[in-house]
């Protein structure tokens, strides 16, 4: 307590160095905002949508790049260790870079500098189809904003996926030519917002990069008098978003890309969209737009469906993805359609379908004490106090389905993922976070994916219980004290360094995060080598039969163990602040395994001879681990695995090739012997769409 | 009467023809009962086949559908020979000449064997009554004339792209993928090329001349299903191409065509080359010429004098050009120079297809059996599903639709050589549930994998027309192997050999009329 004033005069009140000015460290601001468009810059021509067109978001503050923090003027190391608050012209921040080169037109359009004190002062620059330094500015925004969803709702840094560089090297033991591959770190996902002159825009995942491309609006290729506008793919903010969400997806779960069986494509599309959508669900202003005028009655669910198809719209790409929402559940068909964006649009149907009952359930009450308890909306235009709470449970639910969609992701198997375990990924992560389903999510999502036919073939009841994973059978005993000390086993084994530790902590440095990943790893796959034995590596998904065992044909082994090759892919630590302040921690470990089988079901296939891409394949298989790293005697809590040995998923996939064989005229002329031309997967999928 | 083939004039292309297939009076095996013949000839990766319907009196009625060779083949003049047998065999006239569309592989043989076509009946020529168009050709339609230009347009720009400089940022196997897909209007390396004895090169001409052989017929689905007043029993339903745009530029399975805005992206694109409309160019700039610097000038290093464009050339420098300084700092892996000239392979792929979809589309049904004759050319997706969409009323009572079509195919001329995307599968193939199915595939394989074709035929359609027929499926390039059954013998039976020097030239198949 101070003392009173005049008590003790000559003395002032407070220690005079509190009023030093300039010794008061001001800390940087923790946001930066942003304009953008909010729909996309057709709508802003339209005048019932034009005022609401516009809006700021706000995004996680990167500051100056200063001669302090940057060497300036020198050529800049690739991947040299930038502070977590330095944004430089491009903008090039800590995530990203973008890099507005334009080979189609010969042109460079120069970097915008978002720290240009005019730009601070007014939120950036105002919405412009005209400039691209506008453009810049808009794609750095949007896709820092997806960034940003996927760290909170995963409790790390979002790390890229890593450059892969392949090799051929002779093995001196052998004699014979091997592929080698070599993994390197990227920093930044690289933002090209013009790349092509086309109505497309991908993730490439051997640039690690994302391309926009734009286009003119005409008429008739024959008479070019008729050209319209120029259409921006990087202008809307759905379709940043949503390659943003591929190349986050690609950095978390490789495997994704290959299309193993029917649902792989379509979840990556599907799962894009979704974060797009739920994203695009947080601008209030939209969300106010469109409660007064449907008067929030979002029981038919058409408000919502329609607001969501009208995103891109005008560029008629992620409507496919969109089609099946607001659809009766029963006319759409999960178990026959088989077009990646068709098969993708059920379950963005699904997942939307449990937004629409979980709002609802959160604004019944509202509903009633505005109506005097009989529910039923007075005609005419909805009070402004009633379309702000409306908004503000739209905008909860939607971050919260937008939260556990992506949380999911860490109770998904490594290879090989179907709908159907998506679900359960969605419910098992829901429900290990949050206890007591006050809301009903869980329920809502099952019901949703019940209604279109998805649901796992191997759970005898369909209930939120049965549909989480469950422990499994094996344990790692003494896993605990391996992770929480490694040294003496690593002695033993005459490790490197064997005073090194598992490292969890939180780091701001992503590099260092890439790193002691990559370091926890192989110290786990050191221990598992030596602990894990067959029966157990079985529950997990995994074969350790020795070499001449059968079971092992088509494997590589190890030369120490002689048992066949895995790979522990990641080791990740996940921080969770659960609604009731509770903080979890896990650890995810990622194994798999992978065996060379012919697509004839009676063949042979010959696992160091990777030439005969026709006849054969890498089957994959494995687990991911959610590990609870203070539970000493049941460390596994659950093992999502997809077994590397299974007879009737290898069918499937078999049978899944075969289909796909083939199945475009581009693959008619440009695919075989040269298909390596065409390594843009997301490329493709998205011409048209 | 087979004096009468005296008069053609001395090729060896017909000698050896099989005696049946040259006895031009009774298209029967025995008297009395009245058959027809499908003739595919085995002459290379092309289609042209020539049916033989008996007229009332008897006498043979000749249909001919197509003549032609891809580009490239070893041997393109062996479409004289092609030409001489049929020659031979109708006595230099066959009644209705049509044409599917206008790809090489379908006309090349007009232009190749050129002096071996007349007007009117010539000795050792070949004649037509009348030349069969689909409605896409008609100069008098607007839609057609529409896509007609576009289609030149696309064709001239792809033409110039395969051989621009330009293209020097695309890798080379780009390249000649594009100049096959050009192939199909008789270009090579950006060029026209007149092939064999061709005086006129390409396919545009190729089809101007056969419009002028004979009065000429645009085929539409909403035309009465059309009878030939010499042949009784016999009725040809129009199935395609779709009056509608939309559905002609429908290609794939997908939910989704290529739409407006692929078009204005295309245009833009072309106007990358260096070629294009320099006056045009700078309308599809992006951006107006103060916001841009040109890329090669972004190339150099700054001067260090901290100018804003100085910043600028550092930033380029530091972000795309590089390489940056320090071991294994090289980003030109991330560089997209020419990614963007990707697209022409789609916009390839997009023509090709859309001119495939103009495919004429024919069904012959015989109706006292009822069985139907299925001709398609290389319709694609978008082609065989607008089938759904018509009928015809034949009187008050009886309406036919397509399915009912499909359900009494007893002969398919299989698709665009046999390629995946020309036989659609639940609107087509399942449809066709005869069980007395028997298909013909115009193909060569082993061109087809010097193309770079090597799914052509698609291994799963040829098993599953191999089900579908229970064996009795002919590809051109293979010797028929009957299957041991004795529907497979008596369809053997009816399958005959003919042309050429040793009856290699042309597989017939005759079957009864009722």
């Amino acid at each position: 307590m101070p003392s009173p004033p005049g008590a003790d005069s000559d003395k002032p009140p407070f220690p005079p160095a509190l009023y030093a000015a300039g010794k008061v460290r001001r800390r940087p601001p923790s946001r930066r905002r942003l304009q953008i468009f909010a729909v996309d810059p057709g709508a802003s021509n339209r005048l019932d949508t034009a005022f609401i067109n516009k809006t700021t978001i706000d995004v996680p503050w990167e500051g100056e790049a200063t001669d302090a923090n940057r060497s300036a003027g020198s050529v800049r190391e690739e991947g040299e260790a930038t502070p977590a608050d330095a944004l430089g012209p491009g903008p090039v921040g800590e995530y990203i870079e973008v890099v507005d080169v334009d080979p189609a037109s010969g042109m460079a359009y120069p970097p915008i500098n978002l720290n240009d004190p005019y730009l601070l002062a007014e939120n950036g620059l105002a919405p412009s189809e005209g400039n691209p330094q506008f453009h810049q500015q808009m794609v750095y925004a949007v896709t820092m904003r997806t960034i940003e969803a996927f760290e909170s709702a995963l409790g790390r840094r979002a790390l890229w996926a890593s450059k892969r560089t392949e090799r051929d090297e002779v093995n001196p033991s052998t004699g014979k030519k091997e592929k080698k591959y070599q993994t390197e770190y990227v920093q930044r996902l690289r933002v090209y917002p013009h790349a092509l002159r086309q109505a497309n825009a991908y993730y490439s995942p051997d640039k690690i990069a994302l391309l926009f491309g734009y286009f003119p609006e005409m008429r008739s290729e024959a008479d070019d008098s008729a050209l319209g506008g120029m259409v921006f793919t990087c202008l809307s903010h759905d379709i940043v978003a949503h390659e943003t969400t591929h190349a986050l997806l690609d950095g978390l779960h490789r495997r994704y890309q290959e299309a193993s069986n029917v649902d792989v494509l379509a979840f990556h599309e599907a799962f894009a969209d979704i974060v797009a959508m739920f994203q695009h669900f947080t601008f209030p202003e939209l969300l106010r737009y469109e409660i007064a005028r449907t008067r929030g009655d979002l029981r038919e669910g058409k408000f919502m469906a329609d607001l969501a198809q009208q995103f891109g719209a005008a560029l008629n790409r992620s409507k496919a993805l969109r089609s099946a929402i607001g659809v009766n559940p029963e006319t759409t068909n999960y178990a026959s359609t088989t077009e990646p964006h068709e098969r993708g649009s059920i379950l963005v149907a699904a997942v939307f379908s449990a937004f629409l009952m979980i709002y609802q359930r959160r604004t019944e009450d509202l509903l009633r004490i505005a109506t005097g308890g009989s529910g039923v909306l007075n005609p005419g235009a909805l009070h402004p106090d009633l379309v702000e709470r409306f908004a503000r449970e739209a905008n909860r639910s939607a971050a919260h389905v937008l939260e556990i969609c992506i949380r999911a992701l860490d109770y998904c198997p490594p290879v090989d993922i179907t709908f159907a375990d998506y679900l359960r990924a969605l419910i098992t992560a829901d429900a290990d976070l949050v206890g007591v389903d006050k809301y009903g999510y869980r329920v809502a999502f099952l019901e949703a994916f019940q209604a279109r036919g998805i649901y796992p073939e191997d759970v005898r009841t369909l209930s939120v219980e049965s549909l989480r994973w469950s422990q499994p059978r094996a344990q790692l005993q003494g896993l605990c004290s391996y992770l929480r000390d490694p040294g003496a086993f690593l002695a033993a084994k005459n490790w490197r360094d064997p005073s090194v530790k598992f490292d969890w902590s939180r780091k701001s440095d992503r590099r260092k995060a890439y790193e002691s990943g990559r370091l926890n790893a192989a110290m786990l796959h050191e221990w598992l080598a030596e602990h894990l034995t067959p029966e157990m590596a079985r529950e997990f998904g995994l074969n350790l039969q020795k070499k001449g065992d059968p079971s092992t044909e088509g494997f590589r082994f190890s030369e120490k163990t002689g048992q066949p090759l895995f790979e522990v892919h990641s080791l990740r630590p996940a921080y969770r602040v659960a609604p009731d302040a509770d903080i979890k921690t896990e650890i995810i470990a990622v194994i798999t395994q992978r065996r060379r089988v012919t697509v004839d079901p009676n063949g042979k296939a010959d696992p160091d001879n990777t030439d005969d891409s026709e006849e054969a394949f890498w089957f994959r298989g494995g687990c991911t681990l959610i590990i609870d790293p203070d539970n000493d005697d049941d460390p596994i809590r659950y093992a999502v695995s997809k077994g590397v040995m299974s007879s009737r998923r290898l069918a499937r996939q078999r049978a899944f090739l075969g289909q796909s064989q083939g199945l475009s005229l581009r693959s008619l002329y440009f695919g075989g012997d040269s298909g390596t031309e065409h390594n843009e997967p997301f490329a493709l999928l998205h011409i048209g769409h | 009467m087979a004096k009468k083939t005296g008069t053609r004039t001395a090729s060896s292309g017909a000698a050896g023809g099989s005696k049946k297939a040259k006895e031009p009076k009774a298209a029967g095996t025995k008297q009395g009962e009245r058959s027809l013949r499908v003739r595919m000839y085995r002459h290379g990766l092309g289609d042209c086949l020539l049916i033989t319907l008996p007229k009332s009196d008897g006498k043979p009625f000749y249909i001919m559908i197509d003549c032609g060779i891809v580009v490239g083949s070893p041997n393109p003049s062996i479409m004289e020979d092609v030409v001489q047998s049929i020659i031979a065999d109708t006595n230099g006239f066959v009644d209705i000449l049509v044409v599917t569309h206008e790809h090489y592989d379908h006309v090349s043989g007009f232009a190749i064997a050129h002096d071996l076509f007349a007007e009117k009946p010539t000795p050792g020529k070949l004649a037509a009554g009348q030349v069969w168009f689909a409605w896409t050709e008609d100069p008098s339609d607007a839609l057609g004339n529409r896509l007609r230009e576009e289609r030149n347009k696309r064709k001239q720009k792809l033409a110039a792209l395969v051989s621009s400089p330009r293209m020097q940022g695309a890798s080379p196997a780009m390249v000649d993928h594009i100049d096959n897909v050009l192939g199909f209007f008789g270009m090579a390396k950006g060029k026209e090329k007149a092939e064999g004895k061709a005086k006129v090169a390409g396919t545009g001409p190729a089809m101007t001349f056969v419009g002028g052989l004979a009065p000429v017929r645009y085929c539409r689905p909403t035309d009465k299903p059309i009878t030939l007043p010499e042949v009784e029993g016999v009725r040809i339903y129009v199935l395609g191409p779709p009056p509608d745009e939309q559905s002609l530029k429908k290609t794939d399975s997908k939910t989704e065509v290529y739409h407006l805005a692929n078009m204005g992206a295309a245009h833009s694109f072309f106007m990358t080359l260096d070629d294009s409309e320099q006056d045009k160019v700078e309308r599809y700039q992006p951006f107006e010429p103060e916001a841009r610097y040109a890329l090669k000038d972004m190339e150099k290093p700054g001067d260090g004098s901290g100018s804003s464009p100085d910043r600028h050339l550092r930033f380029f420098a530091d972000y795309y050009f590089g390489p940056t300084r320090g071991a294994n700092k090289d980003q030109s892996w991330r560089r997209i120079d020419g990614t963007f000239m990707d697209a022409a392979a789609e916009f390839a792929l997009q023509l090709d297809s859309a001119t495939n979809n103009t495919s004429l589309v024919l069904a012959l049904e015989l109706v006292g059996s009822g069985k139907v004759l299925l001709f398609v050319g290389d319709a694609q997706v978008g082609n065989w599903l607008s089938w759904q969409n018509v009928q015809w009323q034949l009187d008050a009572n009886t309406t036919v639709t397509a399915s009912d079509l499909l359900r009494r195919t007893v002969f398919y001329k299989v698709g665009h050589h046999g390629s995946h995307n020309a036989t659609a599968k639940a609107k087509g193939l399942e449809l066709m549930q005869s069980g007395d199915l028997v298909a013909f595939i115009p193909v060569n394989h082993e061109m087809a994998v010097k193309k770079g074709w090597g799914k052509m035929p698609l291994p799963k359609l040829v098993e599953e027309l191999n089900a579908r027929t229970q064996g009795r499926l002919v590809q051109a390039d293979q010797d028929y192997q009957p299957p041991d059954t004795p529907r497979g013998k008596a369809f053997a039976a009816a399958l005959t050999k003919g042309g050429g020097k040793n009856n290699e030239l042309f597989y017939e198949w005759t079957m009864p009329m009722s």
